[in-house]
C-alpha cells in the first residue's frame, strides 16, 4: 500500500516534470499569446526524434538536448512566420508546420540507417543524459532529479522573461493585440518569438521523454496537446493563479497532478477499457474541487 | 500554509483511493501483460499466451494476470510499463512499442524480472535482444516476421506473366517497412519490378491506391500493416473493382476482402511465447531462449473465395487444396 503510493508519486514526478515543460510551452501559446498553436504535437516529436537520432549516431547527449531546444524554437518561428507574414489563420499555420514536421521527423529518424527514413529510433544501450548523472544508484531517481532541475530552470526563466519589458509586451499582445499595437509594440515579432519559445520548451520536453524511454517514435507526440491543456487546467484549478508567479508554478506542477490522477487510475486495478472513464471522472472531481470548496465556505459563513 | 494544506488534501485523496484497492498477497505467480492497442491479431496473441500457460498446468489457482492496454497513448504506456514491472514476476509486451517500454522500465527500475515479447517484427533493430539466436539479457520472445518470400512466391503462382508488383503500407509503421524492404529484395531476386507507395493515415489511402493501380501494378502486396488492416474494406473495394489481386500480411485482412495470405498465426505465436514463459517459470534463463519464429507449416494459407469470384481469376489447384477458405465478412 505505502509502496504503491510511493511508486505512484515517483511516476507522477518522473513523467510530470518532463511533461511540465510541455505544459509551460502550451501555456505560453494558449494562455499568454492567446494563440491556438497546434505545432505542439509536431515539435514534441521533433525534439524526441532529433535527440534520439543524434544520440543514435554517437553525439553527446547534453549537446543533443541543448540543440533540440534550438530546433523547437525554429519550428515555432516557422508557425509564427506563416501566421504573421503570410497571413495564414493561426490554427491552420500550426497544422501546416505539424504536418511538415511529420516528414521531417521521419527523415531525422532515418539518419545513419540503411533506408532514407524510419518511423522509430531505439537507443538500446546508447548513453543518455540520465546515464551521466549518478547522484543516486537508482536510475529513476536520477531522472526525477534531472527533470526537476530542468523544469525549475525553465520556470525561473519564464518568470524572469515575462517580467521584462519584452515579456510584458508579449503578454500585452496576447491580451489585446490592437491595443498593444497602438502602444507601439511590434505584435508580429512578439507572436513569432513567443511561439518560438513555446515550441522550444515543448521540443525540450520531447527530448527528455525520448531519453527516458530510450526510444523515439513518430507517434510519440499523439495526444500531447490534450495532456498539456489538461495539465494547465488541473494545475490552475488546484494551485490557483493569484499572481503570475503562482500561475506559472501551478502550470509547471499541473502535469504532476495529472499523472498522479492517471497513476491512481491505473493502480486501482480496473480493466483497461474502463480507464478512460475513470480519468474523466477523476478530472471532473479535481476541476470541481474549487467550486465545492467555495460552496463549503458559503455554508460556513451562513452558519456563523 | 495554504499550499501545504492543499498537498495534504491531495495525499488524503490518494489514500482514500487506495482503501478501495484490494491488497491480495499470495504466492501466485504474477504475470503482467502490456498490449499496445486493441487489435484482433494482438488479442489473438494474448489469448494464445494464456492458453499455453493453462495447458501447461498454470491455471487460475497458480497464476494471476495483470493486463494493461494504453490504446496507443505513449505516455500512459510508460506509466503502465512501470506499474507492471514493479508488481509482476514476469511481464509480456505485445507489439514492439510495448515490449520496448517494458524493457526500459525494468532497466530504469533496476529490477531483474524476465521480459517476454511477442508480435515484434525485428527484435534486434528494436534493441530488445543482442541477436535472435542469443538474446543475452533478461528479454526474449517470439517474432511475427512474415514469410515474405513465400508471400511473393504466391504472387508469381497467381499470375504467370507478372511484371510489376505494387507494395502499399503506412509510412509510420516500422513493422510494415521492415516487411516492405524484405519484399522488395525478394521481388528483385525474382527479376520483377516493384512500385513502392506509402500512405500516412486514413485519408490518403484511396488516392495512393488508385495511383498505384494506374501506374501499372498487377498485384498489390500489403504487409501486416495495422492502419491498412483497419481500412481493408475500402482498400479491397478499389482493388477488386480494378480486378487487381491483393496479397495480404495476415488473415483478418483476407477476411475483410483481400485475396490471399500466407501469414503468421498469432494464436500460435502467442502459444509459443507462452511455452517460453512456462520454461522460465520452471527455471530456464531467458538469455538461453532464442527468439522464436513460426515454421512454415505453422503459418496459415488463407484464401477469400468471394474475392476470387469477383476477380474472376483462375487459382492454381495446389493452392486451392492447401488453403483455408473464407468469405468476405
Amino acid at each position: 500500500m505505502l509502496d504503491t503510493l510511493r511508486f505512484i508519486l515517483n511516476d507522477a514526478l518522473n513523467l510530470g516534470f518532463a511533461y511540465g515543460l510541455l505544459a509551460l510551452g502550451i501555456f505560453i501559446s494558449y494562455r499568454l499569446l492567446d494563440f491556438a498553436d497546434l505545432t505542439a504535437e509536431g515539435s514534441f516529436t521533433l525534439g524526441g526524434a532529433f535527440v534520439a537520432a543524434l544520440i543514435f549516431n554517437g553525439a553527446n547527449p547534453f549537446l543533443a538536448t541543448l540543440l533540440s531546444i534550438v530546433v523547437g524554437f525554429v519550428a515555432g518561428i516557422i508557425t509564427g512566420l506563416l501566421h504573421t507574414k503570410l497571413k495564414i489563420p493561426s490554427l491552420l499555420s500550426g497544422i501546416i508546420t505539424m504536418t511538415a514536421l511529420f516528414s521531417i521527423n521521419m527523415i531525422l529518424m532515418g539518419i545513419g540507417k540503411t533506408g532514407k527514413f524510419d518511423s522509430a529510433v531505439y537507443l538500446g544501450n546508447s548513453k543518455t543524459i540520465y546515464d551521466y548523472i549518478g547522484i543516486f544508484k537508482q536510475k529513476y531517481l536520477n531522472i526525477i532529479v534531472v527533470n526537476f532541475l530542468v523544469i525549475t530552470l525553465a520556470t525561473m526563466f519564464c518568470y524572469w522573461l515575462f517580467g521584462t519589458e519584452f515579456g510584458m509586451s508579449l503578454r500585452a499582445t496576447g491580451m489585446n493585440q490592437k491595443m498593444a499595437r497602438a502602444q507601439g509594440i511590434n505584435t508580429s515579432f512578439m507572436i513569432i518569438i513567443g511561439l518560438g519559445i513555446s515550441n522550444a520548451l515543448i521540443s525540450l520536453s520531447g527530448a527528455l521523454t525520448a531519453q527516458t524511454n530510450q526510444s523515439a517514435d513518430c507517434n510519440m507526440g499523439v495526444g500531447t496537446l490534450v495532456i498539456g491543456l489538461a495539465s494547465i487546467i488541473v494545475g490552475e484549478a488546484i494551485f490557483g493563479k493569484r499572481s503570475f508567479l503562482n500561475w506559472i508554478i501551478s502550470v509547471a506542477l499541473g502535469s504532476v497532478l495529472y499523472y498522479l490522477i492517471i497513476g491512481i487510475a491505473i493502480n486501482l486495478g480496473l480493466d483497461s477499457y474502463l480507464l478512460k472513464l475513470l480519468y474523466a471522472i477523476l478530472i471532473i472531481i479535481v476541476l470541481t474541487a474549487p467550486f465545492i470548496k467555495k460552496g463549503f465556505m458559503k455554508l460556513k459563513r451562513k452558519e456563523s | 500554509m495554504k499550499f501545504i494544506k492543499k498537498i495534504v488534501v491531495c495525499m488524503l485523496l490518494l489514500c482514500c483511493a487506495f482503501t478501495f484497492t484490494a491488497c491480495n498477497k499470495d504466492d501466485k505467480i504474477k504475470i503482467g501483460i502490456l498490449q499496445s492497442a486493441t487489435h484482433s491479431a494482438l488479442d489473438a496473441a494474448r489469448e494464445g499466451f494464456m492458453k499455453a500457460l493453462e495447458d501447461a498446468g498454470y491455471d487460475d489457482t497458480k497464476v494471476t494476470y495483470d493486463f494493461e492496454n494504453p490504446e496507443g497513448n505513449p505516455a500512459n504506456m510508460q506509466l503502465m510499463a512501470k506499474t507492471l514491472v514493479r508488481k509482476c514476476d514476469i511481464v509480456l509486451g505485445i507489439a514492439t512499442d510495448a515490449a520496448v517500454a517494458l524493457k526500459v522500465a525494468a532497466e530504469t527500475e533496476g529490477t531483474n524480472i524476465p521480459v517476454l515479447f511477442t508480435a515484434v517484427t525485428d527484435a534486434v533493430d528494436a534493441s530488445l535482444v543482442e541477436s535472435n539466436e542469443h538474446p543475452n539479457g533478461r528479454v526474449t520472445g517470439t517474432s511475427d516476421i512474415n514469410p515474405v518470400a513465400d508471400q511473393i512466391a504466391l504472387a508469381k503462382q497467381l499470375k504467370q506473366d507478372l511484371k510489376k508488383v505494387g507494395i502499399l503500407y503506412t509510412i509510420s509503421e516500422t513493422n510494415s517497412k521492415v516487411q516492405a524492404d524484405m519484399a522488395i529484395e525478394e521481388i528483385e531476386k525474382e527479376g520483377l519490378e516493384y512500385l513502392e507507395r506509402t500512405v500516412t493515415g486514413v485519408t490518403d489511402i484511396q488516392q495512393t491506391l488508385k495511383k498505384l493501380i494506374s501506374d501499372g501494378a498487377e498485384i498489390i502486396y500489403i504487409p501486416t500493416d495495422n492502419n491498412l488492416a483497419k481500412n481493408m474494406v475500402s482498400v479491397c473495394n478499389i482493388a477488386n473493382e480494378s480486378k487487381i489481386p491483393v496479397i495480404c500480411g495476415k488473415e483478418n485482412m483476407v477476411k475483410a476482402g483481400g485475396l490471399i495470405t500466407f501469414g503468421v498465426n498469432y494464436t500460435k505465436l502467442g502459444e509459443m511465447v507462452g511455452a517460453m514463459a512456462v520454461q522460465i517459470i520452471e527455471g530456464a534463463d531467458p538469455k538461453d531462449l532464442p527468439v522464436g519464429r513460426l515454421s512454415q507449416d505453422e503459418c496459415n494459407l488463407v484464401i477469400n473465395t468471394s474475392t476470387v469470384s469477383i476477380l474472376g481469376i483462375e487459382i492454381p489447384s495446389e493452392i486451392m487444396e492447401k488453403a483455408t477458405k473464407v468469405t468476405t465478412e
